[in-house]
């Protein structure tokens, strides 16, 4: 045999007993994700009956082993760094900290086109007579960075604050609450734990904002106040799609990547449902689309459109009690050919048929659909 | 215990490893049946006891068979005991669910109880067809039924095969490298492989099919085909490789049966020692294709092949659809399938196959496949980077290519060196992954 197999026999030889020969056997070590070790467990114990074998003692004992694994701090700093590779590799979807869903994080830099499409926009909007506003939310990681562990680091850009730097110098009227979730987010979960949508209370306050918004060029617009709204809690999840089937699910994203998120998820969220829900109608313009014409008589006289992406699924639940007549297209619908791209231009027809005063833009800062605004 | 668990790879292997290889001679073989014994009854000591009784019938079975004047009323009667365990076992739950007594008390499956018993009952065939003389020490037969390394998983081992090798066998240095090498690879393709396409799969398969897309659908399809094969010829790749430290040799179980021509191609190619089996104890038992019976004989072998894998009607289905085209293939000449027409027809009938094989019940397996060929309408609620990222698709492009020789061969005509510091690296990763407590499905306790 020659010396590089002995030497391979022999590394694999080391890496087999090296773990157990540094095995921790403090009786209480305190573990890095902020838990104590498994106990260890006798294989037999005392009963009142006599000694016997201790019951699921196999599980026990795998896990008091697993916890205390020499070099399992190196491995998990390991796992971390591959993850860390991936992030760069990733071009959407979402990411995942130690113990924290994290959102939609993106470090892209806005195209220098983006000036030049929302001054296409503001032209699109001027030639049809429609006043058009943007509102976008901001990252979950801008809003948890301390939760993200290090896998979202400080420097990555607040592309939100640049979309709105942009938007500013071409006088689209453009909202970005960033200082407000980050505000709410010191007494209330501003997003879901284990999604990347927000929470109603989240939700409640981007509706705010755009309301306040929209306040400015059109007096009297109604700001549904919280004691408009039912307020129950529940530690179900209402976000995307699963704010149109009523209670929510049961934990939001089970599992990703390598993770069961529900395990050990004990938060409750707050949900409003408008205490005027009864004078509410609500057709569907087109099921496949996620298409939707609200009429609520007590609204605003205006007729507004909404071209938002799943953000604004659960934004349905304030914005049609504000206007006599809402529409929401959801520009992200999968189904449809035109998904994913955040264009006027694309959905002309549907938005024209409604003959909307005000159309209002939704998506996030990370989700770079900006980046498709006005494409034909 | 999974061999990619800490507890198998970094307190059980190095003990028995160090035991093994001190011990004298006459001890080698007990060690490693208190090994395996203590290694399947730390998934459940009742299980435990239920082989070991399983052991003794075939024992005394197997020494009735040779001594009796009637051999063949020995070999019924320890034939339907082992059948009988079997279905009492596996199939009970599923049967008193079709007569109506769903309520039945439940009962637990022991794991790989379908491999060790398929072991027993070609012990005892072996036996009686006078291949082999009965084995006269318990324990000897005790390791040949229970040996760890391929106890849960397989590949089923055949008694002729190993007989000669429970009394004498050596590990060379050779043959302890060769196991090594095999059995990191087996861990690679397990933990870095099949363990990234099971998260596509699983995230793919629990939604309503109404709520994927076509193409998320065949996403979810081709995950798990790749996860099943590189699960499973992982497992035995494991298997063999420990075995050959052990001084065994056994059978190969998989030789790349994505690139197979035809179906009847693939069953030569994927789980071969099942499929070897079969022919030998069932198919030419029936008699084989000289009754003139031989279409009706590859169907009740492919549809003993679905039941062998569980306890469900998507298993009969599946054993049927692939006994369907085996013997569609035996009617018009397979060797007229070449070129790239056969490998994807290959590859299509096995990916509907597959569906089959993944889903729960055959309604979903249906509106499943359905929703594949875009005969259903469904609105997607994901965006497909949420099922794969760009290190699964680096993994789809390493898998494809794992799935066909190249690689295989590139790699051994390399420098020794080059080959040990691959599987260093994949060793290692494997290795943090696994203490990192990554997702980690099993996906043979049906079986």
């Amino acid at each position: 045999m020659n010396w590089a197999n002995k030497i391979f026999i022999g590394i694999f030889l080391i890496i087999l007993c090296l773990p157990y020969v540094f095995l921790n056997t403090y009786d209480k070590l305190k573990l890095p994700d902020n838990r104590h070790a498994a106990a260890k467990t006798d294989i037999f114990q005392q009963s009142q009956n006599g000694i016997s074998i201790t019951s699921n003692f196999q599980n026990k004992y795998e896990a008091w082993f697993n916890d205390r694994l020499g070099g399992r701090m190196m491995a998990l700093k390991a796992n971390g760094r591959l993850q860390h590779i991936n992030r760069h590799l990733r071009q959407g979807g979402s990411y995942i900290a130690n113990d924290w869903f994290v959102g939609n994080p993106s470090r892209k830099k806005p195209s220098d086109k983006l000036s030049q499409k929302f001054h296409e926009l503001k032209k699109w909007c001027g030639d049809r007579k429609i006043k058009c506003y943007v509102a976008i939310t901001p990252d979950k990681n801008f809003i948890y960075a301390d939760k993200t562990l290090g896998i979202i680091p400080d420097k990555w850009i607040d592309l939100g604050a640049r979309i709105k730097k942009i938007a500013d110098a071409a006088s689209v009227p453009i909202v970005y609450p960033l200082t407000e979730l980050q505000e709410l987010r010191r007494t209330e979960d501003v997003f879901y734990r284990t999604d990347h949508h927000m929470t109603d209370s989240g939700q409640y306050i981007f509706y705010s904002a755009i309301i306040k918004m929209l306040g400015k060029d059109f007096k009297g617009i109604p700001i549904a106040g919280e004691s408009d709204f039912h307020i129950s809690k529940s530690t179900k999840v209402r976000a995307e799609q699963a704010r149109r089937y009523g209670l929510g699910s049961a934990c939001g994203r089970r599992t990703f990547g390598t993770k069961n998120w529900c395990e050990n998820q004990t938060a409750t969220y707050k949900f409003y449902d408008h205490k005027n829900s009864g004078d509410l109608r609500k057709n569907i313009a087109d099921q496949k689309l996620v298409q939707f014409v609200f009429h609520y008589p007590k609204g605003f006289p205006k007729r507004v459109v909404v071209l938002g992406n799943s953000i604004t699924e659960s934004l349905m639940q304030f914005l049609p009690y504000s206007f006599r007549d809402t529409m929401k297209i959801r520009y992200s619908s999968i189904e449809d050919p035109r998904a994913g791209k955040l264009s006027p231009n694309l959905f002309e027809n549907e938005i024209m048929e409604f003959r909307p005063d005000i159309m209002i833009i939704i998506t996030d800062a990370g989700g770079q659909h900006l980046e498709q605004l006005m494409d034909k | 215990m999974l061999f990619s668990s800490n507890i198998f790879l970094f307190l059980f292997l190095p003990l028995v490893l160090g035991l093994y290889f001190l011990a004298h001679e006459r001890a080698k073989n007990y060690i490693l049946l208190a090994a395996s014994l203590i290694f399947y009854a730390w998934g459940g000591v009742a299980a435990a006891g239920m082989m070991i009784v399983n052991i003794a019938i075939n024992y005394a079975g197997a020494i009735a068979v040779d001594k009796w004047r009637e051999r063949k009323l020995p070999l019924i009667l320890t034939l339907t005991a082992n059948f009988g365990m079997l279905f009492y076992f596996k199939y009970m739950n599923f049967f008193m669910a079709q007569i109506g007594m769903a309520g039945f008390a439940k009962i637990a499956l022991p794991i790989g109880i379908s491999f060790f018993i398929f072991q027993g009952v070609s012990y005892l065939i072996d036996v009686y067809r006078r291949e082999v003389p009965p084995q006269k020490n318990p324990l000897k037969l005790a390791l040949f039924i229970s040996c760890f390394p391929q106890l849960i998983a397989g590949p089923i081992v055949k008694y002729h095969d190993i007989d000669e090798q429970l009394d004498v066998r050596s590990t060379t240095a050779a043959d302890f490298l060769y196991g090594i090498r095999r059995f990191i690879m087996g861990l690679g393709k397990k933990v870095l492989l099949a363990n990234t396409f099971a998260v596509i799969a699983d995230e793919i398969f629990k939604l309503p099919v109404a709520e994927i897309s076509v193409a998320q659908a065949w996403l979810g399809a081709l995950a798990y085909s790749m996860q099943i094969f590189f699960d499973f010829s992982g497992y035995s790749d494991m298997a063999i490789g420990l075995m050959r430290v052990f001084g065994f040799r056994i059978p190969e179980n998989f030789n790349y049966p994505y690139i197979a021509k035809s179906i009847t191609d693939f069953w030569r190619r994927w789980h071969i020692s099942l499929s070897t089996w079969f022919k030998e104890y069932l198919y030419i038992p029936l008699g084989g294709n000289r009754t003139g019976h031989t279409y009706r004989n590859l169907w009740l072998v492919f549809l003993a092949t679905g039941i062998w894998h569980g306890a469900e009607w998507t298993f009969v289905l599946w054993g049927l659809w692939h006994g369907l085209f085996i013997v569609m293939e035996k009617k018009i000449d397979v060797d007229k399938f070449r070129g790239a027409w056969a490998h994807f027809y290959t590859l299509a009938v096995v990916l509907v196959g597959w569906v089959l094989f993944r889903t729960e019940n055959i309604t979903k397996a249906w509106q499943y496949l359905k929703r594949m060929f875009g005969l259903i309408n469904g609105t997607a609620i994901f965006q497909w980077p949420w099922f794969c990222d760009n290190i699964q698709y680096i993994t789809f492009a390493a898998a494809v290519l794992l799935c066909t020789p190249i690689f295989g061969k590139w790699i051994h005509t390399r420098r020794e060196w080059m080959l040990n510091a691959w599987l260093i690296v994949v060793f290692l990763l494997s290795a943090t992954m696994i203490v990192a407590g990554g997702y980690n499905p099993f996906i043979y306790f049906r079986f």
